[in-house]
C-alpha cells in the first residue's frame, strides 16, 4: 500500500526522490509504476495525421506513412495517437524509443525507395482545436497545424 | 490510570484492527466477481492490441527492443511476427482461463508476464488501463485461490478423495481473507485522488469548459462544433467528473457495510465510466475499472443482483407460461 502511494508522489518537491527511493526497486521489478495524468487539461487536437519525412543529401524530401513495418498510412487509434505524440515531443524516457523508431524508419525508406535518406524525422499534421469563442464564430472546431519532431535522426 | 491502561493497549489494538481490516473473511463470490471481470478486461486488451501486434511488438515495428531487457520480458526472446501472434493467442487463452477459473494462478502469471512484456517494449503506446491490468494482476497473483464459480471447483468436487486433482482443486470455504481486495480498494482510491490532484488546479476544469473541448477532440465519439454552444452541459459534465472522482474513493472507503453509501458511490461510478464508454474512444478504460469496483462488493450486493435477475426471469417467462396454458396442446388437439 505504501509502494502504491509512493509511486504517485511527485519528485519535484523539496523531498526530491527520497520518498520514492525506498520502494523504487520494488515498484520497478513488480510493475507497480503508475501515472494518472488523464486529461489534466484540455486535449488540443481534433484530428491528427503523423507523417514520416525523409531528407536526402541534395536537399530533396519525401513523405511516407509513419507505420512500421511497411510505411503504411496512419489509421487513428488512441494508443497510436499517444505513441506519435510521444515521438514528436519526446521526453527523456521516450528518447531511446523515438530514436530507435526513426533509425528503423531509415532502413525501411531505403528498402522501399532504393535510396538511402540522409536523415529522417516525424511531422505531425493536425487539426488543432480553436478556443470556444472562435468555434462559435467560425462554426469550425479546429484549424490546420503542423509540428515537426525535435528529433532528426541521421541515417548512418 | 485509565488513560495509561488505554495507552498501553493501543499498539495491540492497532495491530488487531489492521489484522481484521486485511484478513477478515469475505464472501468468496466477491473474489469470483473480481476474477471474472479481470479476465474480461484482460481479454479486451488482447483483442484491442491484436490488429496492432505487428506494428507495436514485432522486430520491425515501432517499439524499442532495448538490449538491457530483463530476462522475464518475453519480447527479449520473441520478436518474429509469428512468435508475437502466438504469444498474444496464449495471452487471450489465459484470459479465457481466468474467466472460467481453470488453472487460474498459472493463467494469471501468464497475463502478468504478458502485460509486463508489452508495456516494457511498447512503453510509448502504454495506456492507463495497461497499468491497471498489471497492478490488479499482480495483486490477484498474490491473493487467495479464487475457486468460487470456477471450473477448478467443479473438477475438484468430482475428483476422488485423496487424488491429485482433489488436492489442487478441492473445495474451499465460502469465505476468503480479504487482503487482496483491500489492496485493490486502496489502488482505486489512489487513482481517483491522484487524478483529481492533477486536474483540480487547471483553469479549464474549474471553468467547466473542459468537456466542451474534450467532446470536440479526437478522443470523442461525437466531435462536433455544437459543443461550443452547450456551455451549461459542459460545466455540468466537467464538474460531475470532478465531483465523482473526489467522492467515490471516500464514499467507498468510509461506507463499510453501509449499503446506501456504497451503492451511491457505485452509481456515481456508473455515471462517470458509463459516460466515458459511450462518449469517448477510451471505453477500455471504463472496462478496466470494473474489477477495482468489484473489490468493493459485499455479499448482499451479489444477493440482490441475483434476486433481481431471478425476478426478471420469472417476469419474462410468466407471459409465455400463461400463453402456453391458454393454448391447447398439440396432443389435446389431436385427441379431440
Amino acid at each position: 500500500m505504501a509502494a502504491m502511494v509512493s509511486a504517485n508522489l511527485p519528485s519535484g518537491t523539496a523531498f526530491g526522490n527520497s520518498l520514492r527511493r525506498p520502494f523504487g526497486h520494488y515498484i520497478g521489478y513488480v510493475g507497480l509504476w503508475q501515472n494518472w495524468v488523464m486529461f489534466h487539461t484540455i486535449p488540443h487536437f481534433h484530428k491528427i495525421r503523423p507523417v514520416l519525412v525523409a531528407s536526402y543529401a541534395g536537399g530533396s524530401k519525401t513523405e511516407h506513412g509513419p507505420m512500421l513495418p511497411g510505411l503504411t498510412k496512419y489509421e487513428h487509434r488512441t494508443r497510436l495517437g499517444s505513441l506519435f505524440f510521444r515521438y514528436v515531443w519526446p521526453t527523456g524516457d521516450i528518447n531511446p524509443y523515438a530514436e530507435s523508431y526513426l533509425r528503423k524508419a531509415c532502413g525501411e525508406v531505403a528498402r522501399q525507395t532504393g535510396h538511402k535518406p540522409a536523415s529522417v524525422t516525424l511531422r505531425l499534421d493536425s487539426y488543432r482545436l480553436m478556443p470556444l469563442n472562435e468555434v462559435r464564430q467560425t462554426h469550425k472546431t479546429s484549424k490546420p497545424a503542423s509540428d515537426t519532431s525535435a528529433l532528426n535522426v541521421p541515417c548512418s | 490510570m485509565q488513560l495509561r491502561k488505554k495507552a498501553a493497549e493501543l499498539p495491540q489494538d492497532v495491530i488487531t484492527w489492521i489484522e481484521r481490516w486485511l484478513l477478515e473473511p469475505i464472501d468468496a463470490r466477491v473474489y469470483a466477481m473480481v476474477r471474472i471481470t479481470y479476465g474480461i478486461m484482460a481479454l479486451g486488451i488482447v483483442l484491442e492490441l491484436w490488429s496492432l501486434r505487428e506494428h507495436l511488438f514485432s522486430e520491425g515495428g515501432m517499439s524499442y527492443h532495448r538490449p538491457d531487457l530483463l530476462f522475464y520480458i518475453l519480447f527479449k526472446w520473441v520478436r518474429s511476427s509469428a512468435g508475437v501472434s502466438a504469444m498474444m493467442a496464449v495471452a487471450g487463452l489465459a484470459a479465457c482461463m481466468v474467466i472460467a477459473g481453470l488453472f487460474t494462478r498459472f493463467a494469471l502469471a501468464v497475463l502478468y508476464l504478458w502485460n509486463f512484456a508489452y508495456c516494457a517494449i511498447g512503453y510509448p503506446a502504454e495506456a492507463g488501463y495497461d497499468g491497471i491490468e498489471r497492478i490488479v494482476g499482480f495483486i490477484l497473483l498474490l491473493g487467495p485461490p479464487m475457486r468460487m464459480w470456477s471450473l477448478e471447483a467443479r473438477i475438484g468436487a468430482k475428483a476422488p478423495e485423496g487424488s491429485f486433482l482433489r488436492r489442487f482443486f478441492g473445495p474451499r470455504g465460502a469465505t476468503e481473507p480479504r487482503y487482496a481486495l483491500r489492496l485493490m480498494q486502496w489502488q482505486l482510491a489512489i487513482i481517483y485522488i491522484a487524478t483529481v490532484w492533477l486536474k483540480a488546479p487547471d483553469n479549464y476544469w474549474r471553468s467547466g469548459e473542459l468537456m466542451a473541448y474534450f467532446m470536440m477532440s479526437m478522443y470523442s465519439n461525437f466531435p462536433f462544433a455544437a459543443w461550443a454552444w452547450l456551455g451549461k452541459t459542459s460545466v455540468l459534465m466537467t464538474w460531475y467528473t470532478l465531483f465523482a472522482e473526489t467522492t467515490i474513493p471516500f464514499a467507498l472507503m468510509l461506507a463499510g457495510t453501509d449499503k446506501f453509501f456504497r451503492r451511491f458511490a457505485f452509481l456515481l461510478g456508473v455515471g462517470l465510466h458509463g459516460g466515458i464508454a459511450i462518449t469517448s474512444t477510451i471505453g477500455m478504460f471504463s472496462l478496466s475499472m470494473v474489477p477495482l469496483y468489484a473489490a468493493y462488493l459485499m455479499p448482499e450486493d451479489i444477493d440482490d443482483v441475483a434476486a433481481l435477475v431471478a425476478r426478471l426471469r420469472r417476469k419474462s417467462s410468466a407471459p409465455s407460461a400463461a400463453a402456453t396454458a391458454s393454448t391447447p396442446s398439440v396432443a389435446k388437439v389431436a385427441k379431440s
